[in-house]
């Protein structure tokens, strides 16, 4: 007999509070309100890898990934003095950083949707291929063909899904950071991974047909 | 104790469970299921390889990267600096960052440019100035303006109520009164003469225009009026002022009229011949004491100023 649990996972995503920002992420926000250059270097630089790590994982291409995250910083320091804390640092410009990729990635797809890397060349960039006979006959490891063929299905994906995938899984944020960083509730953020796993779980059974 | 859940519970559960967001009882209760459904187990792992791959495959910063991300810091900074220096260009910008607003603001610029259009064009064409403007053609059908003066006298009748002219019913126009005594007329050189002028007497108690009727001189100068007299009357006639004629409600209102004027000069009567008497026999010759110098008098001149309806 099933015994039904009671799920505790949707949160609101503004339901983060004022003690996300810590105190010394508070001064520094502080300082970069008055101005303060060196303030504003040091949040670039606590940031930056971060920024341009999530750009180019959201577009795929360095020196569009490098124009984002200048946009980025560019955006927070117009907009920082409207920060109320209702999230950590991180996940506010996180925020940033996807409705930039958003917006960037329309226009992007539009124009260059028939120069996208095909799966070759991804193999070429990331290695050989590895013989099918290495791989165990009903379960496939965690392989570079593997991989590019799971992130040739994940660029395929709604950008919310995929977006929502890499925060999970490369950034590793949770829900509620996901669920902020998105602007959505948390439940949609679970129902996004869900949908997102099966689209390259499907993938997956193909490698091993 | 564990609780025993079935395989669509933890099918819905799985990815919670393998991101670590489910609750402590969630998550030991999927874990049980997961140690006797291979299925379920099946798709965890698949779950697992997703993540591993994704993570493999990623897009890692290298020390190329890193480099350009170093330059990142600089790169901001100046470009901070800069919108600071043209804060105003950005922030207009801005404005335009969502383009969804640009098209309603402009339709609604575009909308009430349009009204304000329209409505100072109606404006312009309904002011007095303009002959066909309806304003226009309310001044002139307004009996009384100065535009369409009336006759003074009972022919025209007035509401006293609501103001408007009327000849059926009673009441009266009063004739214009002339506030001073022809001293603008006493720059025209002492002749005899008669002026005829058609005029109007506007609301406001000028003459607004007039036309020279009749005009008769006497004297050496002869019947034709010369030029500097002519200038002369224009320029009295112009100086000229008069109480306006008024409805019997009090309402100002500007009538035609015939202003007669005629000047005149009195002259004493003539020196009375003395009657010489004869002498009587007797009586003695009286002188009969002469009059009273009869010398003409300087002559004394008076304005009668008279002024009649048009026909």
């Amino acid at each position: 007999m099933q015994t039904p649990i009671s799920g505790g996972l949707v949160k609101n995503a503004g339901a983060v509070a004022w003690s996300e920002v810590d105190t010394q992420e508070a001064a520094l926000i502080a300082r970069c309100n008055t101005g303060d250059e060196a303030a504003c270097a040091d949040l670039v630089t606590i940031h930056q890898r971060m920024v341009y790590s999530l750009a180019l994982h959201l577009l795929g291409d360095r020196d569009e990934a490098l124009d984002l995250s200048q946009e980025v910083f560019l955006r927070v320091f117009r907009t920082l003095s409207s920060f109320r804390g209702q999230s950590a640092l991180r996940t506010w410009i996180y925020r940033i950083v996807i409705n930039q990729a958003r917006n960037r990635q329309r226009w992007w797809r539009r124009r260059y949707r028939s120069s996208q890397v095909s799966l070759d060349d991804h193999l070429q960039q990331f290695g050989d291929v590895e013989s099918k006979t290495d791989v165990l006959p009903d379960r496939l490891l965690a392989s570079k063909e593997t991989s590019a063929r799971i992130w040739q299905a994940l660029d395929r994906l709604p950008f919310d899904q995929r977006t929502a995938l890499i925060l999970r899984e490369i950034d590793g944020l949770r829900y509620d950071e996901i669920a902020f960083s998105l602007n959505v509730a948390v439940g949609t953020v679970k129902s996004r991974l869900t949908r997102a796993r099966q689209t390259l779980r499907a993938e997956l059974l193909g490698l091993r047909t | 104790m564990i609780p025993y859940v079935g395989c669509e519970y933890a099918r819905e559960h799985l990815d919670a469970f393998v991101d670590g967001e489910l609750s402590v009882d969630e998550q030991v209760a999927v874990e049980s299921h997961l140690r006797w459904c291979r299925t379920c187990a099946a798709r965890v792992e698949d779950v697992q390889l997703i993540g591993t791959s994704i993570r493999l495959g990623s897009l890692a910063p290298g020390d190329e990267d890193a480099q350009t991300v170093s330059h990142l810091q600089s790169s901001v900074l100046i470009r901070v600096r800069a919108e600071e220096e043209l804060s105003l260009a950005s922030r207009f910008r801005d404005m335009f960052a969502d383009m969804r607003l640009l098209w309603p603001a402009l339709g609604a610029t575009s909308a009430v440019t349009v009204g304000l259009a329209l409505a100072l064009s109606v404006l312009h064409s309904t002011t007095r100035e303009r002959p066909e403007s309806l304003a226009a053609m309310i001044e002139l059908a307004e009996p009384g303006g100065d535009h369409n003066p009336l006759m003074p006298g009972n022919s025209a009748r007035v509401d006293r109520l609501l103001g408007y002219i009327d000849s059926d019913r009673a009441g009266g126009i009063s004739m214009p009164r002339a506030l001073d005594d022809g001293t603008g007329f006493e720059s025209i050189p002492e002749q005899d003469a008669v002026f005829a002028v058609a005029a109007v007497v506007s609301r406001e108690g000028r003459i607004a225009n007039y036309e020279l009727l009749k005009s008769e001189r006497r004297g050496p100068r002869g019947r034709n009026l010369p030029t500097n007299d002519v200038e002369m009357l224009d320029a009295a006639l112009r100086q000229s002022r008069f109480a306006p004629a008024q409805t019997p409600v009090g309402r100002a209102v500007a009538v035609n009229m015939v202003w007669l004027i005629v000047m005149t000069t009195v002259q004493t009567p003539p020196e009375p011949r003395a009657i010489r008497v004869p002498p009587a026999s007797t009586a003695p010759v009286t002188r009969i004491p002469p009059t009273e110098s009869l010398e003409e008098t300087p002559l004394k001149r008076s304005d009668r100023l008279e002024t009649s309806t048009t026909a």
